[in-house]
């Protein structure tokens, strides 16, 4: 008879589908037989991480269909045994896998719009930081204006698409027919928590993705304003600079506002 | 009152957050699930601290996996120690089995052969667990479907066992003894006779789904009238429990909830009648 340590590995083996040596040390009745009573915890396995992969994944499950959304589930929770604490976690190679295996690397637009839900889910979970205030920033002084910097609410990420993911993925929520995927230019996208604690997104302009990245990089506003010469005329940086900064505090995305010293 | 009597409560789930924050309902206690609260923050955050300031609180965690022959997981018993210094829980519970070989996690609370190298394993795992919390443990029968041939004594032995060893108390869930006894064919009037009452701290009620041959634990029903009979079995034998109603899937409107605990708490009160007058 197998010690504790051989026991569970037989039964962890059987989970997995590697065999079935552990039948060997379940008792036999009449009442139910040993493989319908290993069956059940089987599937039970199965099930729970299919659930998981469809409560994080809705979307994705839609633009696949229940037929390739099953042989999807079924073949990433045979390749991908759950070593994670929490099924939080469960599906965070789910991009990985989609990116990389057949037939599903073939429609790329599928990794991004699942990378897309778990951006969405980690901005969610995200640390409740305290949220900074127009009148924070109203009432810093002109002369201290070039040196302010930010620091961003901890649920914000950006979110790069190179297909048009987050618009199929806005489609489908609304149960309307996603529009044919379609490689455009690249798109950058703020992802956050919002006050009311939910999950927001906004597409980011050129400039924006600009200044947010430079921000985001601990420049100072002076070296922000200094960079996107290089891409607005000068005499609009400040209305522009200030109009992103406003609506930024208005959605919650900045924790801080200090002066660089 | 027994300090360890909190009376009557409901499980504490994201669906009803809303509803129990704007009402108040008028329900003793709520046992939180801790892994739904390990999250750096967010919506379950915002709503466990306010509700928090309303109700106390118990914490029952499904990872511990106490009976696993991996190592501990410190990072969990971390979170896990983290979330009982937030709410201050009056104590803090899992399940007797084991979720993970290997760091490969079934999610699932898988059984453990009833002998004696099994009860030493979990007894100093409880014990290491117990300390580093600083609260009391509760541990959990579980549902179960299969038997081990190296099994040598019977489940309430078992667990009996182990409390005394560890010493920690056992949370009985009454489901799930009839869920075992339909499984495994033994009665779960002789389960709640064997459990020492000294241990026993809190009641678990629940559905589950009759197969027929076999019954699955799936909290996702109303309680069945068999398990309604084996409450009032088990209160004549352990008399005032704190008692909880779990509901994990198919969640009903909070009030229905709230209507199916009023029910255990008429039973209660029926069966310490019927007590006082005997007396
Ligand atoms: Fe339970």
């Amino acid at each position: 008879m197998p010690g504790l340590t051989k026991l569970q590995q037989q039964f962890s083996d059987y989970l997995l589908s590697r065999n079935d040596e552990i039948s060997a040390c379940i008792v036999d009745d009449e009442r139910l037989n040993k493989h319908t009573r290993l069956e059940i915890y089987k599937n039970a396995y199965a099930i729970r991480l299919k659930i998981c992969i469809e409560t994080d994944h809705p979307v994705l499950g839609k633009y696949l269909g229940d037929k390739l959304f099953e042989t999807m589930a079924d073949d990433y929770i045979k390749k991908h045994p759950s070593h994670c604490t929490s099924l939080r976690d469960y599906c965070n190679d789910l991009p990985g896998y989609l990116d990389k295996t057949e037939p599903f690397t073939s429609t790329p637009i599928l990794a991004e719009i699942s990378a897309f839900e778990r951006t969405m889910l980690d901005a969610f979970d995200a640390y409740d930081d305290k949220r900074a205030t127009v009148e924070d920033l109203k009432s810093i002084k002109a002369n201290k204006w070039p040196s302010i910097k930010l620091d961003f609410h901890s649920s914000v990420r950006v979110f790069t698409a190179n297909w048009n993911s987050v618009e199929s993925w806005q489609a489908l929520k609304n149960d309307h027919a996603p529009p044919g995927a379609i490689k455009g230019t690249q798109q950058h996208w703020l992802v956050w928590r919002g006050v009311d604690l939910l999950t927001q997104f906004k597409s980011l302009t050129n400039e924006s993705y600009i200044m947010f990245n430079r921000f985001e990089s601990a420049d100072n506003y002076a070296d922000v304003c200094e960079t996107l010469l290089a891409h607005v005329p000068e005499d609009t940086i400040s209305e522009l600079t200030l109009k992103y900064l406003f609506e930024w505090l208005n959605y919650g995305l900045i924790k801080n506002i200090s002066i660089d010293s | 009152m027994d300090n360890d009597y909190l009376g009557f409560g409901l499980g504490l789930r994201i669906d009803h957050f809303q509803d129990v924050l704007e009402t108040r309902p008028d329900i003793d206690w709520f046992e939180i699930l801790s892994e739904n609260f390990m999250v750096a923050g967010g919506k379950p955050h915002y709503y466990l601290h306010a509700i928090r300031e309303h109700y106390p609180m118990v914490m029952h965690g499904v990872s511990l996996s106490i009976g696993s022959t991996d190592p501990i997981d410190t990072d969990y018993l971390k979170q896990l120690k983290r979330l009982a210094d937030d709410i201050e829980p009056k104590w803090f519970s899992d399940h007797l089995c084991w979720t993970s070989y290997n760091h490969i996690n079934s999610h699932d609370l898988l059984p453990l052969p009833y002998n004696e190298e099994a009860i030493n394993h979990v007894v100093e795992r409880v014990k290491f667990v117990q300390e580093y919390i600083g609260l009391t443990f509760l541990l959990e029968n579980v549902s179960s479907y299969l038997t081990f041939t190296n099994s040598e004594m019977e489940e309430w032995e078992f667990i009996n066992e182990i409390a005394k060893r560890a010493g920690c108390k056992i949370l009985l869930d009454i489901n799930n003894v009839y869920v075992s006894a339909r499984n495994h064919g033994f009665s779960a009037k002789d389960y709640l006779l064997g459990i020492d009452p000294e241990y026993v701290q809190q009641f678990h009620l629940a559905g589950h789904s009759d197969f027929g041959d076999y019954v699955i634990d799936t909290h996702d029903h109303d309680i069945a009238d068999p398990v309604w009979e084996l409450y009032r079995f088990a209160l004549k034998r352990f008399g005032q429990v704190s008692t909880m109603i779990e509901r994990d899937d198919h969640i009903p409107p909070f009030k229905d909830l709230y209507a199916e605990l009023c029910i255990a708490k008429k039973i209660a009160e029926e069966e310490f009648k019927k007590y006082a007058r005997a007396n």
